[in-house]
């Protein structure tokens, strides 16, 4: 983690023991405060809950979190669910069609009666002297601070199950010794028999025991993989953005490139254009600084008209033009300059009368070709030059085509021949510079994969036009990683920045 | 003490206090540590702690299809493992971990930058503390740190992906239970941070000091507040919604301008999101249930980030800006006592951006802003082998489609296919 993220975690970490105190002050607090008096609350859980109050020989509706005391009765309706709430913390939760009465309610002795129904009770452990039963019809179920249920038929049989702690069931007749029941244990006692042993409690009744809490847990799980859901597509929702800008694909050797194209404005009348490639063990990037005739315009649109030929005189011109491709060791650099518009053959054309072609390391720059003219409107007006030789253009054109190959399927298809259908679409084009000097571009045609179109598969899909095309400069003075300089970047932007040898 | 801490106090705001004093970091941490323990130690005292440990495993192998190209065979594994504990009825602490394994691709998941190969494992660690108040209340808290590690060409291994992320949640939450048609009602906050580490800027982090976009630029920090429903009409009718909004505030990603330019001011998106959902199950027979669901997504996503397409020369204001609206339709037939279950369901998504322009073939910019469909049919069954073993057999299908016609760089009208076999078991 950096050293803000550290911070931030610090923060969120004391926000997060804020919330722990405030709970833990809310939780205990209040159990200490509702500990000065001792009586029990009805709560109403679901269905029609009636009480009958010590004194008043009539059922009446339950009221929301209802005090109850000692005589007090119970009862719950088909559906209906009810729980009563000791000073404790002790809970008993009625299940449908339950009667319960409390026969005695003082600060450490609590008697339930219990006719018909069904109760599933958490009783605090009890204190010295102290007692916690139930009576039924058939029993008297005294508790030592435990989880349990009692089921009452309505012939007054008896099933208490111990989940945890123990019970004591005795008959209510005094038939039979007092039964212990240990956790997962369940007796049965009938009106008129003594207490059978236990026995131990189904796997389904285990189950069942379980299912609440389970169901509960679930469900927090739930609601958390939900949230989850929503902050991954958050983050989701950033890679979505870096691929559809094109900031990242694969190559034609299988690696990640990442590309990224800025512009950049030095001065009011220049714009700078940079793409950087980023692969795992290597840094390419390029360069196209731009001058021009005035001020630029916030729309670089409207300057970069002079790309084209026009039929009038375009308002933004170039007075110089500098692309440069590196992979942080090697350079090299097209670079014309003095530029001017021209009018050819009636159409407005962006000209320029110097230009060189160089590479090499920082400081360590070869020029390789360059041609000078004087406000040429066409090549044939320019004077070459290479290794101190000059040459015209017509000648200077005959030394390039008998010094350069091509090959590949590529190369091909610019000399308007076809390439078979398996073929690959790379292509090579090399030059020979005096000194027995290579200069090599390799050109590749790559799907989303990084794989090379193939013919067949180039001409299947070219309405799509979805290939990318990767580029590979070689050198023999180059110095860098591999020996190259190797870019991903859309073709049209090196044809516009003027990366290749004039010609015309 | 005191006395140090109310110079400190009285010398600097609360909130730079907490950044800057080592003394006080520790305090913190050690008053954290100290508060667990007392959780712990005085519940493990005062009640019986009830350990419910739950888990789920799922490996499945199967096969993804992009168009007709299909990679190669892989296997997906899913582990969820929750030793929750229950400390008496009033707290509960649930601790849980989450683990995937996937060697092949979901169909909905994004095509570009390679589209066959990928894998991905996910971890994430959740504690989730639940008071219950009252028998109708309950109050959370919660913290989870998510690590996600993606290997999506040959040349990365795990932890070096360029899209890795990890993300620190911490939140509260609080759920309140009705004895009406609404059953329940939760809302909550949460703030989390989600840091792509392997992910800088080439600009600031390679090239100089020439472009200055930021460094960390997908990095961000968000505060979201949510709320939802579960509703019963009837027993066998059921629904719920859910509207979360969240802030991203980008620690690191300046404002692009209309001249190529950026600003020293930050990126902030905001996210409304909007969920329905209803379903019902009918009994035909005692061993046919089916249930119909419907889920409905809403999304307005806005940000006041733009873009400068460097190529084109083309400033796109609101560049982020979309909504999209979401459909599905499920029905689930449960057969059999134990029981089979097959599901089938499709979902339609429409997306639309108020200011990202269409691109022809070649990339020329038209006057249309670009939207997206996606359809995704999926089919699948589960077969109960033995108890809590079941068979799981899945097929989904997706069709991507765009009036965006510029694919060089990412494909936005394709189809991509799986299929998925294997297990899952469930303690």
């Amino acid at each position: 983690m950096e050293r803000n993220d550290q911070k931030k975690f610090t923060r969120l970490m004391s926000g997060f023991l804020f919330l722990l105190f405030t709970l833990h002050f809310t939780f205990y607090t209040g159990l200490s405060y509702a500990q000065v008096k001792f009586n029990v609350t009805l709560i109403l859980t679901s269905g029609i809950v009636e009480v009958k109050v010590m004194g008043v020989p009539v059922w009446k509706k339950a009221e929301k979190k209802m005090l109850l005391s000692e005589k007090d009765e119970i009862r719950t309706s088909p559906g209906a669910k009810a729980t009563l709430v000791f000073e404790d913390g002790s809970k008993v939760k009625l299940g449908e069609n339950t009667t319960l009465a409390i026969s005695e309610l003082k600060a450490d002795t609590v008697d339930l009666a219990m006719n018909t129904g069904k109760i599933n009770a958490d009783v605090k452990k009890i204190k010295k002297g102290g007692k916690f039963e139930i009576n039924t019809p058939a029993s008297v179920c005294a508790v030592r601070g435990t989880k349990f249920s009692i089921e009452v038929s309505e012939d007054g049989r008896t099933i208490a199950t111990c989940y945890r702690g123990l019970l004591g069931i005795r008959q209510i007749a005094g038939l039979g010794e007092e039964i212990t029941v240990r956790p997962w244990e369940k007796v049965e006692v009938l009106t008129d028999l003594p207490p059978m042993p236990p026995v131990q409690v189904s796997k389904e009744e285990k189950i069942a025991f379980f299912a609440p809490t389970v169901k509960e847990t679930q469900n927090e799980v739930r609601m958390d993989m939900s949230r989850e859901q929503v902050q991954a597509a958050a983050a989701q929702e950033i890679k979505l953005a870096e691929y559809q800008q094109g900031k990242s694909i694969i190559d034609a050797f299988g690696y990640r490139v990442r590309i990224e194209e800025y512009i950049v404005r030095p001065q009011a009348d220049q714009f700078k254009m940079v793409v950087l490639n980023e692969r795992q063990n290597r840094f390419d990037y390029f360069t196209w600084k731009a001058t021009f005739n005035k001020p630029l315009p916030t729309d670089l649109r409207e300057a970069t008209k002079w790309l084209s030929w026009t039929d009038t005189m375009p308002e933004y011109w170039l007075k110089e033009n500098v692309s440069a491709i590196s992979n942080t060791v090697d350079i090299m650099e097209w670079k014309y300059i003095e530029g001017h518009v021209g009018l050819v053959s009636g159409k407005y054309k962006q000209l320029f009368d110097n230009f060189v072609f160089r590479l090499g390391q920082t400081g360590n720059m070869v020029t390789k070709l360059s041609y000078t003219g004087n406000n040429i409107t066409s090549l044939d007006q320019v004077t070459w030059s290479m290794s101190g030789n000059s040459y015209t253009n017509a000648n200077f054109k005959t030394w390039l085509n008998s010094n350069t190959t091509m090959e590949g399927a590529y190369m091909k298809i610019l000399l308007n021949q076809i390439p078979n259908s398996e073929e690959k679409l790379y292509g090579k084009l090399q030059i020979t510079f005096p000194g027995n000097k290579k200069y090599s571009e390799e050109y590749y045609i790559i799907d989303d994969e990084g794989n090379t179109y193939t013919w067949e598969k180039y001409l299947k899909e070219w309405t799509e036009m979805r290939w990318n095309q990767e580029l590979v400069f070689k050198a023999d003075e180059f110095k860098g990683p591999d020996g190259k300089i190797d870019l991903v970047v859309e073709p049209k932007i090196f044809q516009d920045a003027g990366i290749r040898i004039p010609s015309e | 003490m005191t006395w140090l801490l109310n110079q400190k106090f009285s010398k600097m705001r609360v909130s730079e206090f907490l950044q800057n004093n080592q003394v006080t970091k520790k305090i913190f941490f050690l008053l954290f540590t100290i508060s667990l323990f007392h959780y712990f130690t005085i519940s493990l005292l005062w009640a019986e702690v009830e350990f419910f440990p739950l888990a789920n495993v799922s490996l499945l192998g199967g096969q993804y299809y992009f168009e007709k190209e299909a990679a190669s065979f892989g296997g997906n594994l899913y582990i969820d493992l929750i030793p929750a504990l229950k400390f008496s009825d009033e707290l509960s602490l649930i601790p849980t971990y989450s683990g995937a394994y996937r060697g092949t691709k979901n169909v909905a998941e994004l095509v570009g930058g390679g589209t066959l190969f990928q894998e991905a494992q996910d971890h994430l660690l959740s504690l989730r503390l639940v008071n219950q108040m009252r028998e109708d209340l309950k109050l959370k808290i919660k913290t989870s740190y998510k690590l996600e590690l993606l290997k999506e060409t040959k040349d990365e291994s795990w932890g070096k992906g360029l899209f890795d992320y990890y993300k620190i949640v911490v939140g509260v939450e609080g759920e309140k239970k009705f004895d009406k048609k609404i059953t329940s009602l939760t809302g909550g906050y949460g703030f989390y941070m989600v840091r792509f580490n392997n992910y800088a800027s080439l600009a600031e982090a390679k090239y100089g000091k020439e472009v200055s976009p930021g460094k960390n630029i997908l990095d961000f920090d968000a505060h979201e507040v949510y709320l939802y429903g579960d509703f019963v009409f009837t027993p066998n009718f059921r629904g719920k919604a859910d509207y979360s909004f969240t802030y991203k505030n980008f620690l690191d990603q300046k404002i692009v301008t209309a001249s190529g330019d950026y600003l020293t001011d930050k990126r902030n998106d905001q996210i409304h999101l909007l969920n329905f959902s209803i379903s019902n199950l009918r009994p035909i027979k005692t061993k046919l249930k089916i249930v119909y669901a419907l889920e409905s997504q809403t999304v307005i996503y806005q940000s006041n980030q733009n873009h400068y397409d460097a190529k084109n020369f083309k400033f796109i204001p609101n560049y982020y800006n979309y909504w999209e609206q979401g459909l599905r339709p499920q029905v689930i037939l449960y057969l059999g006592k134990k029981p089979q279950s097959v599901d089938f369901s499709y979902q339609f998504a429409y997306r639309q951006y108020s200011d990202r322009l269409v691109q022809d073939k070649d990339g020329n910019y038209k006057t249309d802003k670009i939207n997206t469909q996606t359809s995704t049919i999926s089919l699948g069954t589960s077969y109960p082998l033995r108890e809590k073993i079941n068979l799981r057999f899945q097929v989904n299908y997706l069709i991507s489609s765009s009036n965006m016609a510029y694919e060089k760089v990412y494909r936005y009208n394709y189809n991509t296919t799986n299929y998925f076999l294997g297990l899952s078991w469930e303690y």
